[in-house]
């Protein structure tokens, strides 16, 4: 999934002179290829989130296509203010990158944990929020964040997980798996693979959803022929996939179907471990995932 | 159509009339604020700007970012003396459904960033010089910041990557009327001597009158001829123009009465 990223970057860079990309002082092995292609088209501005977010606004005042890149711990949840009043208030189409986002970064603790950043996201304006779980879903979120010319945030997870083993055709949501079961799970991102893989496991029906803001107008239509939904999501309770979907059903007048949800609690995680034991923290590691869907059916 | 500095036949005393009106008939603060700066934004404009009067969006043109978003009454007056915002909007000022914030926001024709979260034009400011200077053109970016404001930690950032990365091209003017919103800067957080801070950071530093129109276009001059990043601090008086509001930090939030507005017009008509 970072290599479809890194391509994409070195694409850009090779055919828009305006093209640039800021990190703040993070990246390392992703921006090898365009540090060694383009070095022109790459910036270390060093640890300074706040500054690097104001000056990709600045840069697109004189005719540039940033990019800024960070962990989202950091990028977007520490510079949050800056995105709402230099990015969305003067719509501004500055690509934001959040790499790490989830638990990615497991063994190292809470500072670099995040997963409150689709919440604080979606209530800003004018922003777009793509959330790929695997290469071939980069590969289309990324057509669509660079084609946008609006402010965009591409969440980047854990990169190898499973992958959903289907080509998506465009950023609609798309099933990985149908069936005649009233039961559909409903995934995004980083539990897409998993997601797939547990569907079909369990004779149900899977849907991948890639863009979470604007989410697509068809989702509703999707999703109301099953009696229950089961949302799976590297993300608060509150904010993230589920709120989303609540929201979209609300709006259209529909009836919600029952609703499972398997997602971050509100709380921290004190003791250290690898990325399934943080996931399992919160009833989230995969084999509790496996279990825990399992006997819903 | 080319850039070049604009015909702005007003003197410091008619843009602080403007602002008492707007005070006045908007029941707005930030009056001193206002005041302190009138007399820097008045030299950019009627000096240094190089500007498109028919296209503010001229991508030729000279920036200026109002990052002490606070003082925005002297930009909305000298925009409305240029053209820039239409005049109704000056006397409209904060009737409900109008076009103006009492905080600078971007938007507004003349604007090129918003100012009221403090810390945050400054860095918008540094990335235009970077981006100018990439593209290697002679565009300047003036930044005028506020004594209080770089409390912030986000204008330090901007200045050691605008040190790192030699930026010539961005000129920051530093407002030091010596307050801050709730007392005197030295009192909150003393940043002691500045100039030496500034020049620790590889910063060509030079200190004038603020309301001296002469000594700010010499300086102003300068920071333009220095081959490093440069910053003018300013020295001003806070409410500058009308004694009941000079050095008196009240007026960063009080609104006026009538006695107080007619003391202050008949003190600035002298």
């Amino acid at each position: 999934m970072r290599g479809v990223l890194s391509e994409a970057l070195v694409e850009q860079a090779s055919k828009d002179k305006n093209f640039i990309v800021l990190s703040g002082d993070h990246g390392y092995a992703l921006f090898d290829e365009l540090r060694n292609t383009s070095p022109n088209h790459f910036v270390n501005v060093g640890i300074m989130e706040q500054s690097m977010v104001g000056m990709a606004v600045g840069l697109v005042s004189v005719g540039y296509k940033p990019v800024i890149y960070g962990l989202a711990s950091f990028v977007p949840m520490r510079v949050l203010e800056q995105i709402k009043l230099d990015v969305c208030f003067s719509k501004s189409p500055v690509k934001i990158i959040g790499d790490g986002a989830g638990v990615v970064y497991s063994q190292l603790g809470n500072s670099h944990f995040c997963v409150e950043d689709i919440g604080c996201l979606m209530t800003l304006p004018e922003i777009e929020i793509y959330t790929p779980g695997d290469a071939n879903e980069m590969r289309v979120c990324l057509i669509d964040f660079f084609n946008s010319n609006r402010p965009g945030y591409l969440r980047v997870g854990k990169a190898d997980n499973p992958s959903t083993g289907v080509v998506p055709k465009g950023i609609e949501p798309y099933f990985t798996n149908q069936t005649n079961n009233s039961s559909c799970i409903v995934s995004m991102g980083s539990m897409n693979g998993i997601s797939a893989k547990i569907a079909k496991q369990n004779n149900l029906s899977h849907l991948a959803v890639l863009k979470l803001k604007p989410i697509s107008h068809n989702v509703v239509d999707l999703l109301k022929q099953f009696k229950r939904l089961i949302i799976v999501e590297e993300h608060q309770k509150i904010g993230g996939l589920k709120s989303i979907l609540l929201n979209e059903f609300s709006d259209k007048n529909t009836n919600i179907p029952e609703c499972e949800h398997f997602c971050f609690q509100n709380k921290f995680v004190h003791k250290c471990g690898t990325y399934q034991y943080v996931l399992s923290e919160h009833n989230l590691s995969f084999i509790q995932l496996e279990q825990r869907i399992k006997k819903l059916c | 159509m080319s850039c070049s500095v604009l015909d702005l036949n007003v003197e410091a005393k008619d843009i602080r009339r403007i602002i008492l009106e707007m005070a006045y008939k908007g029941n707005s603060g930030h009056i001193g604020c206002a005041f302190s700066i009138t007399e820097i934004v008045l030299v950019l404009y009627s000096k240094f700007l190089r500007l498109d009067a028919e296209n503010p969006k001229n991508v030729m043109r000279d920036f200026f970012v109002l990052s002490k978003g606070h003082g925005v009454m002297s930009l909305y007056a000298c925009l409305s003396e240029l053209g820039f915002v239409d005049k109704t909007h000056i006397e409209n000022y904060f009737q409900d459904g109008s076009f103006l914030h009492g905080l600078g926001e971007y938007g507004v024709p003349g604007i090129e960033a918003s100012g009221g979260s403090l810390g945050h034009g400054i860095c918008v400011a540094q990335g235009m010089a970077f981006g100018l200077k990439r593209k290697k053109t002679d565009q300047k970016v003036f930044c005028l910041v506020g004594d209080g404001e770089i409390n912030e930690g986000s204008f330090w950032e901007t200045i050691m990557f605008s040190s790192h990365h030699q930026l010539d091209n961005l000129i920051i003017i530093i407002d030091a009327n010596g307050y801050q919103a709730m007392g005197r800067t030295k009192d909150i957080l003393d940043l002691g001597e500045l100039p030496s801070k500034f020049i620790s950071f590889g910063f060509d530093v030079f200190v004038c009158d603020g309301h001296d129109e002469r000594e700010l276009t010499l300086s102003i001059e300068n920071c333009c001829l220095s081959k490093k990043p440069s910053v003018l601090i300013a020295q001003t008086v806070k409410g500058k123009g009308v004694s009941l509001f000079e050095n008196n930090n009240e007026w960063h939030y009080k609104k006026m009465t009538n006695e107080v507005y007619e003391k202050a017009t008949r003190e600035l008509s002298q």
